[in-house]
């Protein structure tokens, strides 16, 4: 055993690692490149990007508290057209781009901070259920057997119901709110990555670095983390950045049907799903974060094919 | 071909099993006392005591596991008595016997409602699905014949749209553009319902002059004519036909649209794989037709994994009606289980859930036994 043989152990890198820093480093680059360089991920990325920033410097772009009604004390909350100085609109008027709600909010400045509940949501969604999907996956790829056959049962159980059905009787259990709806969209996407996680497992296992790893003595979590679970990871790369979008809809749909994040909280879902009759009278209420959700799913689309095309190339069009 | 049909049956049944089992159980957690959901707050404990023990809710619900105050209790002496004797026993016999229990908020049996709001929504997911694979499949074979061309790339473009859209969005904006900017014009389309308000129509026994049939035929009969459109089509009740299906066309493109373009987008990808095999330019070499090398060649064998995927749409479809029914205010499964979630009529949902998952195992049971037919080498696993 010559120490250069040892040094992918320590390091614990990919397969190839005598040069591991620099290499990874450069293969990591081209990656980045071989994605940037596919239309629809760049103009995911750029649409992505101004729904972020805009989210972010909320109480900058907002002109007013997307919680505070703009009307006087004891006058009653009422929905308003919207009023803009520049387009002849009287001065002593408070200036609204989109006009207000039912209660005199602002809804351009509630559309603008729902960003900040609506973004954040799906990515952090797809991240724990990759996680705990990983888990599962790579235990039941690596262990086999038994617990294999229990685990992979379970999942294709959770699997056979219609996701939204599905996190529907969840959160009818664990109550109505915004963590138990997010928690419910997260238990029913787990499935599908631990699917993902024991076949590419199950393929990674037979390989050559394995063996070597095991003849070198590398206990059995270790080489599940160090060789495994690294050299398994692009399908759940692609699978989870299409999966973000996804999620997005499934939370959204949740709050559409007052499941999840309730009112005052801004939030795009539940704003539609609160004023959807809205439609007929005062479509904007509806209409304007409608858009949003709209962007943020599709930017999430287009990022994730742009991914899909760049790492997996049998799928190259 | 029999034997794989058998094979699979079998396989279905654990997941069946299993299905049933995790509606159960989720019900059985549900917070709060059952007596009090059915009888209200007054009911005194004697009663309760005795709605109980009469139910066989003090039963163990699953072998050696009873509920408890606050969470579940083992007790190991009691797990054989309880191997049969249990709630969860007891609930299988009552599935398998129709019996889906009585909802709290219509004191009346699931099955009811069931028969009368269960048609709707298979109408609604039917013409969706046939909306989703002929528009879907004839985008995509356009825009793979057409590679790379303005056609493709526009078709693909929409199709990004088509999955990005929230189902609700998209029904709201159909909402907008066809019921209240084309109000006054004829391009305008009914938003809500079913029937337009006041339209007299009958019901399949009794234009048939069978109101005398009862038992399951009378069922059957009852759940068909809740079909609107197939009720119409065969007692030749046009207008109402015509109505029905103005009603339907909002609706259907809502919920089918995303479906659409997952089968675009995978008809043109398969389609354009197919076209780069060997085989196909063999064919070319021989010098059969453009047309003939499509039709004859390619078509069917990109076709199969759109066939399953157009299988697998039918769970987002009935997922997807529940945001359909809302919007549109048709009373169909989706919308009640969505109601039932605010009065907290738990066994409504724990029904529909059952039945969708049902319906969902059925589906992909058919999708992967139609698979063996168009790809022979599935039967030889």
């Amino acid at each position: 055993m010559t120490p250069a043989g040892q040094v992918p152990v320590a390091q614990g890198g990919g397969p190839v690692s005598s040069v591991a820093g620099s290499a990874r480093g450069a293969r990591m680059r081209e990656t980045l490149r071989n994605v940037l360089s596919q239309r629809s991920a760049q103009v995911g990325l750029i649409i992505l990007t101004i729904l972020a920033i805009s989210a972010i410097l909320a109480p900058v772009i907002a002109p007013y508290d997307p919680l505070d009604p703009l009307n006087g004390p004891g006058e009653p909350g009422r929905r308003a057209d919207p009023c803009i100085h520049l387009l002849g609109c009287p001065a002593d008027q408070m200036q609204t781009y989109l006009g207000t709600d039912g209660n005199s909010r602002d809804i351009f400045s509630r559309v603008i901070w729902g960003g900040r509940l609506s973004i954040p949501l799906g990515p952090m969604v797809v991240g724990v259920a990759i996680f705990i999907g990983a888990l599962i996956g790579a235990v039941a790829g690596f262990v086999g057997g038994m617990s294999d056959n229990v685990m992979m049962r379970g999942m294709d159980i959770v699997l056979s119901f219609p996701a939204l059905i599905l996190a529907i009787a969840i959160v009818t259990v664990l109550g109505i709110g915004l963590f138990n709806s997010v928690a419910a969209v997260v238990i029913v996407s787990i499935p599908l990555y631990a699917r993902l996680t024991r076949s590419a497992v199950l393929s990674t296992r037979e390989n050559d670095y394995v063996t070597a790893s095991r003849a070198l003595g590398e206990s059995g979590p270790g080489i599940l983390r160090r060789r495994i679970i690294p050299n398994s990871m692009t399908p759940l790369i692609v699978a989870g950045s299409l999966g973000i979008a996804t999620a997005v809809l499934e939370v959204a749909a949740l709050s559409f049907l007052g499941l999840g994040v309730q009112p005052p909280a801004p939030e795009w879902g539940s704003m539609i799903g609160e004023n959807f009759n809205s439609i007929f009278n005062f479509p904007v209420l509806v209409l304007a974060p409608a858009f949003m959700l709209t962007l943020l799913v599709l930017g999430f689309n287009l990022l994730g094919d742009g991914l899909r095309d760049a790492l997996d190339p049998r799928l190259n069009r | 071909m029999i034997q794989y049909i058998i094979r699979r049956l079998l396989v279905s049944i654990p997941a069946l099993l299993g299905i049933i089992f995790i509606v159960f159980v989720i019900a059985r957690m549900l917070p709060g006392d059952p007596c009090i959901a059915a009888l209200g707050e007054r009911a005194t404990e004697e009663v309760c005591a005795a709605f109980i023990s009469d139910r066989g809710l003090d039963k163990a619900i699953i072998p050696g596991f009873y509920k408890q105050a606050g969470g579940f209790e083992f007790r190991i002496e009691d797990l054989p008595t309880t191997l049969i004797d249990n709630q969860f026993v007891g609930y299988l016999g009552q599935v398998a016997t129709g019996d889906l229990g009585e909802s709290f908020r219509y004191s009346r049996p699931v099955s009811d409602i069931l028969i009368e709001r269960l048609p709707t929504t298979i109408e609604l997911a039917f013409y969706a699905l046939l909306f989703a694979s002929v528009v879907g499949i004839s985008l995509g074979l356009i825009a793979a014949l057409r590679r790379n061309s303005k056609t493709d790339v526009g078709t693909m473009m929409i199709a990004t749209l088509g999955v990005s859209i929230p189902i609700f969005v998209l029904g709201l904006l159909l909402q907008y553009v066809f019921a209240v900017q084309l109000r006054d014009t004829p391009f305008a389309l009914p938003p809500s319902g079913r029937l337009s308000p006041g339209l007299p129509f009958q019901t399949i026994p009794e234009a048939w002059g069978l109101e005398n049939v009862d038992g399951v035929l009378a069922t059957v009969l009852e759940f068909l004519s809740n079909i609107y459109t197939l009720n119409f089509l065969v007692t030749g009740q046009w207008d109402n036909l015509v109505d029905a299906l103005r009603h339907l066309i909002l609706p259907v493109i809502a919920l089918g649209t995303i479906s659409l373009a997952i089968i675009a987008r995978l008809t043109r990808s398969s389609l354009l794989e197919v076209l780069g095999l060997d085989y196909i330019r063999t064919a070319r070499a021989k010098g059969v037709s453009n047309r003939n090398v499509i039709r004859k060649h390619a078509f069917r064998n990109a076709m199969l994994p759109v066939v399953t995927v157009i299988g697998l749409q039918l769970g987002l479809l009935l997922a997807g009606a529940v945001l359909t029914e809302t919007i549109f205010n048709i009373t169909g499964l989706g919308k009640t289980m969505a109601e039932s979630i605010f009065s907290r009529d738990f066994i409504v949902i724990q029904a529909f859930t059952v039945i969708i998952a049902i319906i969902y195992l059925i589906v992909n049971l058919v999708v992967d036994i139609s698979y063996a037919f168009l790809d022979p080498r599935i039967r030889l696993r």
